[in-house]
């Protein structure tokens, strides 16, 4: 596939922070050489389980801005949903505040795949250990180690696997290294590498099919952008991109565009980091099997394409 | 004049149009800056999309 300009930057400065990955994949390896594989949630563990349409559901929980502006949690919370619930971290608590639980969702998975400890708040509330019971944590091997002490400590149940990152038929690929030191008397061939498609919304899409092996999947706060009205100044990245143009707002303000969202006829402010998640992300929908449905509950942002059909969230749970 | 052997001093070669070559110079010149001004910043994602030639269509390995 044909990559924008903007995706190579992004990949290519990020795959830079290899340092951090492997920082934490040290940090982690007494925890994950006696945890749990994400294997044992596979349901293709069993070779003899062929995939297939009318598979369970899921439903993907993300933190765009159009999950409060639609009220999708209070949608979820009063529903009698019986497929899984597969929550990104920055979404657990608001979830677990809103009455979406373990309890009352028993399918209950959250994922994190963010080596940065802005993950640590995610799971530092009293809430996580309140319902810990049922919740299932989903761990890149790469995550940070304050965060895994947190998850530990509010005694949820983990389950681990590595972000691939290279080539791991070559020679010295940095995931086969991985893969070798994390070998174990309980796991002996270690744990599988996923596609992480760069962000945690993507990759609970992919756990959602590959792992769980739902063919039917709902998008709910999965914006990739901001509402076309939102001052630069209040946009997840603006942050990062003033420290990048060192102040200098006429030079930043040239990195953002609107996109028009022609299925729900909607304008949407976007961003390089954001464009490089959703190209990403709209390529693997194409790239996913046949028998993956994905649907586009979000009600706002910036996706739209192949393969890639919009409905309200009310009509995917009834 | 008529006698005169064809040769390159006098065949009179029909002339290109530099306007556009001047014009491809400088988005090129253009281009080549904004490349290089963007390798310089450091805009991160959480993670790298994995996209190695041959494995585009892989989402998960069992054993690597």
């Amino acid at each position: 596939m044909k990559q924008s300009r903007n995706f190579d930057w992004i990949q290519k400065n990020t795959a830079e922070m290899v340092d951090l990955w492997m920082y934490n994949f040290v940090r982690n390896s007494h925890d994950f050489l006696n945890g749990k594989s994400l294997k044992k949630l596979s349901i293709f563990k069993n070779k003899s389980v062929k995939p297939k349409k009318s598979m369970n559901s899921a439903i993907v929980i993300g933190a765009g801005p159009s999950i409060r502006n639609n009220k999708h949690l209070e949608l979820l919370a009063k529903s009698n949903y019986k497929g899984a619930i597969v929550c990104t971290d920055r979404m657990l608590i608001p979830c677990l505040k809103n009455g979406i639980t373990p309890k009352k969702f028993p399918k209950f998975y959250v994922l994190t795949i963010e080596p940065k400890d802005v993950t640590l708040a995610f799971y530092n509330n009293p809430i996580v250990k309140k319902f810990h019971n049922g919740i299932h944590a989903i761990l890149s091997t790469c995550t940070e180690h304050e965060t895994v002490e947190v998850i530990k400590k509010n005694k949820l149940e983990i389950f681990w696997f590595h972000p691939l990152i290279d080539d791991y038929r070559k020679q010295g690929s940095i995931n086969k290294i991985m893969n070798l030191m994390s070998k174990s008397k309980l796991n002996p061939s270690g744990f599988p590498g996923l596609q992480t498609g760069g962000n945690v919304g993507c990759f609970s899409w992919i756990f959602s099919w590959a792992i769980l092996g739902c063919s039917s999947i709902a998008l709910t706060g999965i914006d990739l952008g901001h509402d076309a009205n939102t001052p630069l100044n209040k946009t997840r990245h603006y942050d990062e991109y003033l420290r990048i143009f060192k102040n200098n707002k006429s030079e930043l303000k040239k990195y953002f565009k609107t996109i028009k969202n022609p299925d729900l006829k909607v304008k949407v402010l976007s961003d390089p980091i954001f464009d490089f998640y959703r190209e990403a992300f709209l390529d693997l929908i194409v790239r996913s099997p046949k028998w993956v449905n994905t649907v586009n509950c979000t009600e706002g942002g910036s996706m739209f394409g192949k393969r890639l059909k919009n409905t309200r969230l009310s009509e995917f749970i009834e | 004049m008529d006698n005169m052997p064809l040769t390159k001093a006098n065949y009179k070669l029909p002339e290109r149009k530099k306007s556009n070559e001047k014009e491809t110079k400088k988005k090129q010149k253009r281009l080549d800056l904004e490349n290089k001004r963007l390798s310089l910043r450091e805009a991160k994602g959480s993670f790298v999309v994995f996209r190695e030639k041959g494995l585009e269509d892989v989402f998960v390995v069992d054993e690597l």
